[in-house]
């Protein structure tokens, strides 16, 4: 976290070399991000992850502590995954619009929401679920990490939305999760 | 029973106690509150849940080859396509443009005697913007002037000598330096190699200053996208 903290705050000063290993150290998750969506295919992923860093470096200066730096990234990556979606038509309206606010930058990450407890509700969430169809696609998926949602249609012998609307599901389980759990710090407070 | 709804997710966020039977209900699995989790934008949530969900499988997959042809062609995007390192967002236009840009004039700084301290000529430079917005229409900005997201900001300059200056961008406490630009004497608009320089303010948020700096004097001028 601390060798991320001087890396943002070399990016912060415009500095290539920073920009670059970023790039280098995100691009996958921003990539695995856009490969839950079925819709996009690899063209548009790139075109997601190049939309997501030029905005990312852009207000990078603007960051409070480097552990918001990756949901950040994420939240900017997601925005742009949902416009590209909006864009093909294969997104809801709903979430279209939802999805146009800009991740704030300025935003501390509570404790409750932190890598390693965030990490550990996904764990939780996945044991919790009955065997079926949703728990082996968030296995492959989340777990594995290696397939698309494209891939793992294709191996399993489903439909590509079918995939992504399993994922989604199990990224709502996880969230509905995360949202208690930042729920309960402020309860006791 | 009680669902999520943006009003109360509102006001559970606001303070969960405001909905305490809506906070219990949380506890446990509920295909409503999560159908509307999955549409509802978050980006504090939405970001920590990618994040946790994408962690996961990082390890596993940190041995998994990466195509690195599609990487590097990518990035090149991102940093500009002209190479330089010129990012994306430094745009050349037409020079054509710029007849409608020219609808004003900027006054000489009347500098009243100063740089006599070097004793050679001085360069002072000063500094107008314009946003030319998507419909092709040009608007003159004023410094700290709230402007759009969208459109193309364009830069003219006056500059009392000939020289060389340095582009910088600033947001907010971020700068970005984007090489050098030689400036002619007189009133001009910025370019470089013969190209005209424009800034495209789609994504931008917030202050954002474009400075020249020339060795004894610096040209700024700031406006406020929103
Ligand atoms: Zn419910």
């Amino acid at each position: 976290m601390e060798e991320l903290a001087r890396v943002l705050q070399r990016a912060a000063e415009g500095d290539e070399a920073a920009y670059r290993a970023l790039y280098r150290g995100y691009r996958r998750g921003v990539v695995r991000l856009c490969a839950a969506f079925a819709a996009l295919d690899s063209d548009e992923v790139e075109d997601v992850v190049q939309e997501t860093f030029v905005r990312a470096f852009r207000r990078v200066g603007q960051l409070k502590e480097a552990k918001a730096f990756e949901p950040w990234l994420y939240a900017i990556a997601r925005n742009r995954a949902l416009t590209a979606l909006e864009r093909k038509g294969t997104a809801s309206k709903a979430k279209a619009e939802l999805g146009n606010d800009e991740a704030p930058v300025t935003q501390l990450i509570p404790a409750a929401l932190e890598l390693e407890a965030a990490v550990e509700v996904v764990r939780e969430v996945i044991a919790a679920l009955p065997d079926g169809p949703e728990k082996h696609t968030a296995h492959l998926f989340y777990v594995e990490g290696e397939l698309n949602a494209r891939e793992i249609a294709e191996r399993e012998g489903v439909g590509k939305s079918a995939i992504t609307m399993r994922l989604e599901r199990f990224r709502s389980r996880v969230k509905r999760v995360l949202l208690r759990r930042l729920l309960e710090t402020q309860w006791s407070t | 029973m009680v669902h999520l709804n943006p009003e109360r997710l509102a006001r559970l966020l606001a303070d969960p106690r405001h909905e305490p039977e809506l906070f219990e209900h949380l506890a446990e699995g509920c295909e409503v509150c999560e159908a509307f989790l999955a549409t509802a934008s978050h980006p504090l949530l939405d970001g920590a849940t990618d994040a946790a969900l994408l962690a996961l499988g990082a390890r596993a997959a940190a041995g998994a080859p990466v195509d690195e042809v599609r990487a590097e062609k990518t990035w090149r995007r991102i940093r500009g396509a002209g190479g330089k390192g010129a990012p994306r967002w430094l745009v050349a236009l037409a020079a054509l443009l710029l007849a409608f840009v020219a609808v004003w004039a900027l006054r000489p700084r009347d500098d009243g005697g100063a740089g006599l301290k070097g004793g050679g000529p001085r360069l002072t430079l000063e500094l107008q913007a314009v946003v030319r917005s998507a419909d092709g229409a040009m608007s003159r900005v004023e410094a700290g002037q709230p402007v759009a997201p969208s459109g193309t900001l364009l830069i003219r300059y006056h500059a009392s000598e000939s020289g060389s200056a340095k582009l910088v961008l600033l947001r907010g406490a971020q700068r970005e330096e984007l090489g050098s630009v030689a400036v002619e004497a007189g009133t001009h608009d910025l370019s470089r190699d013969g190209t005209l320089l424009g800034f495209s303010l789609e994504g931008e948020h917030g202050r954002l200053g474009v400075r020249l700096e020339a060795v004894d004097s610096t040209g700024e001028v700031t406006l406020e996208v929103r």
